[in-house]
């Protein structure tokens, strides 16, 4: 398959899951109990008013012309207003930035763990440093990121007084934004990176066994060279995409980490648009999530494919 | 009519593997040990009530954050409720949602799965962009909305979770699928007239059951992990009901004065994640000894 060909593929297959997810954000919204019209109308129970925004907002309208009306001002950046009347889109560009923050450096915390504990395992297969970075992987597994965030405002913020134990700072005031960063991300990264670290091993391990690493040991090259320069690009191709899939996890952990830490960011925005039934402001944020997830996986797939061409030619589909 | 004496000396393949299995299980302590906390915590969830020495929501104002002393082997809470007997009572939420949620997405992933798997072609296009469709949904988002549409419970939490584990379960059973399809018994339950159903899930499922088995063992720890944070969030069990996520949720006031009340529920959830976790991963090893080390 020719790249043009491949990228199409890909490109059209992300929209028709772009266009079946919003359509059951829309019917989602719809079946949450509870009448948009009053809720935009302030609680209240004017028939007139009600009437009126019905009007205004289409809501008098069939599902399927509300559902087009919807998409086509969703693509032209206009998610509608939400309770208090302020534009959605415009808070959720407000609040985005704060959680891009918090999952870019969590990635880098998971990367900068993940990565080299993986090798570590892989080069020294079942010797003691191998079952520490194994079993401290499944630790990671299996501990709560809430529940480690909590012990970290206990140790750090309630106990030590060396970092704060809520809030946010702005990106221009650089000293206080990352004392406040510090531990969501560690929070955020460290389950992560015991994912990360898990599937590292794994591929390393293939990748050692594999036919080139063979060559480049006959060959006589030496050890580190084998390693870091063969074995380990070609294991970063599969981690590549494992990074892709756990941005789900991602943006789940991102909702809970703010929570705890007093984070005003995008997944803040969520549990309180649910709380106060804002019926506008659910339906922007969760169609926003799902459109990341699949634009983000999608330009996993293309690079993925770059790093790989195989992949282009045989196995397209997985 | 004669009748055939049944060859009881004969060994029996069956039986022979069981046994294979059973002693490759037993040289391996970690999962042993996994094991014997995971029937634990099954056993104490399901006897909580003859377990637990208080009752669960039964308030002390004589003893409120009281420290551990005999009576209160854990202490107190906020409202003077024995520490102990809630989180015996909460393994209950903790088990069920694990065992439910992993047991709703095994009964609806697996047959599609399957059928994705054993027929390609556009079956298994569609189901692989509705498997797509699912996954651009966080967990968390996906519980917040059921919860916003169903209402905050155990249940609906529970079953946000399932939902969550279908993705990942589809693509674990069409993997196995399009490997088994292509073996040897296939071609012969046809010539036996066998139809496709016969095979998909007379033929194709019992031979995966080790592989289901293994994630089944591992979709629970996150699902346990899960009920845990919706829980903590207000979107899963609804107090006064323990749960060790709610829990959780109440101790985080009282941070400064009580944080032992943060940390035992925490520590309930990470011993029995992490006991589920390693029976998972020790039973994948006896099934493919192949993988991993």
């Amino acid at each position: 398959m020719t790249m043009g060909g491949f990228l199409l593929r890909k490109v059209g297959a992300a929209l028709i899951v772009l266009l079946l997810a919003s359509m059951l954000v829309f019917l989602g919204v719809r079946a949450i109990p509870g009448d948009p019209a009053i809720a935009l109308g302030a609680e209240s129970r004017d028939p007139a008013l009600i009437a009126a925004i019905r009007h205004k907002y289409k809501l008098d309208e069939p599902l399927p012309v509300q559902y087009v009306h919807w998409i086509w001002l969703a693509v032209h950046g206009d998610l509608g207003v939400d309770q208090r009347q302020l534009p959605v889109a415009n808070t959720i560009v407000n609040r985005l930035p704060i959680t891009l923050e918090l999952a870019f450096l969590s990635v880098i915390v998971a990367v900068g763990i993940g990565i080299p504990a993986g090798v570590i395992a892989a080069t020294r297969r079942g010797k003691p440093s191998d079952y520490a970075v194994t079993s401290g992987a499944l630790v990671g597994l299996s501990v709560p990121h809430f529940w480690l965030g909590l012990l970290m405002i206990v140790w750090f913020a309630v106990d030590l007084h060396w970092l704060p134990a809520s809030g946010y700072v702005s990106m221009t005031h650089p000293i206080g934004n990352l004392e406040h960063m510090v531990m969501p991300c560690i929070v955020l990264g460290l389950g992560f990176a015991a994912v990360l670290m898990r599937q590292m091993r794994s591929s390393m391990l293939s990748a050692l066994g594999a036919d080139y690493v063979r060559t480049a040991r006959a060959k006589g090259l030496s050890e580190r060279t084998v390693i870091w320069r063969h074995a380990l690009r070609n294991s970063l191709i599969t981690v590549t995409t494992v990074i892709g899939l756990q941005l789900g996890a991602l943006i789940s952990g991102a909702v809970i980490t703010e929570t705890i830490f007093g984070i005003a960011g995008f997944g803040r925005l969520t549990i309180d648009a649910v709380n106060q039934r804002d019926y506008a402001l659910i339906q922007g944020v969760v169609l926003v999530a799902a459109a990341g997830y699949v634009l983000v996986n999608l330009l996993v797939d293309i690079a993925y494919s770059l790093l790989n061409p195989r992949i282009r030619v045989a196995g397209a589909r997985e | 009519m004669t009748t055939v004496d049944a060859p009881v000396a004969l060994p029996n393949p069956r039986a022979r593997r069981r046994r294979l299995l059973r002693k490759r299980f037993l040289r391996r302590p970690m999962a042993v040990a996994g094991l014997i906390v995971v029937v634990g915590f099954v056993v104490v969830a399901i006897f909580a009530p003859l377990l637990a020495p208080y009752d669960p929501g039964a308030t002390d104002f004589n003893a409120l954050l009281a420290h551990p002393s005999p009576e209160h082997w854990l202490g107190t809470d906020e409202l003077g409720r024995d520490e102990l007997s809630r989180l015996i009572w909460g393994a209950r939420a903790s088990i069920q949602a694990g065992v439910f949620a992993t047991v709703l997405a095994m009964v609806v992933a697996v047959p599609i799965g399957l059928v994705a798997g054993y027929y390609r072609g556009w079956i298994d296009t569609v189901i692989a962009r509705l498997t797509d469709v699912l996954l651009a949904f966080p967990f968390l988002i996906l519980a917040v909305g059921l919860a916003a549409i169903l209402g905050p419970s155990l249940m609906n939490a529970t079953i946000a979770l399932g939902i969550a584990a279908m993705p990942g379960l589809i693509r674990v059973a069409r993997g196995e699928a399009l490997a088994l399809r292509e073996e040897d018994f296939v071609p012969a339950a046809v010539a036996n007239g066998a139809n496709d159903m016969t095979i998909i899930f007379r033929h194709i499922l019992p031979n995966m059951t080790s592989t289901l088995l293994v994630q089944a063992t591992l979709t629970i720890p996150a699902a346990i992990i899960g009920e845990a944070v919706l829980s903590f969030l207000g979107l899963g069990v609804q107090p006064p009901t323990p749960s060790w996520g709610t829990m959780l949720q109440d101790a985080q006031s009282y941070l400064a004065q009580a944080p032992r009340l943060a940390v035992y529920p925490g520590l309930a959830i990470v011993i029995a994640a992490l006991a589920f976790n390693v029976l998972g991963d020790g039973l994948r090893d006896i099934f493919d000894p192949r993988t991993t080390r």
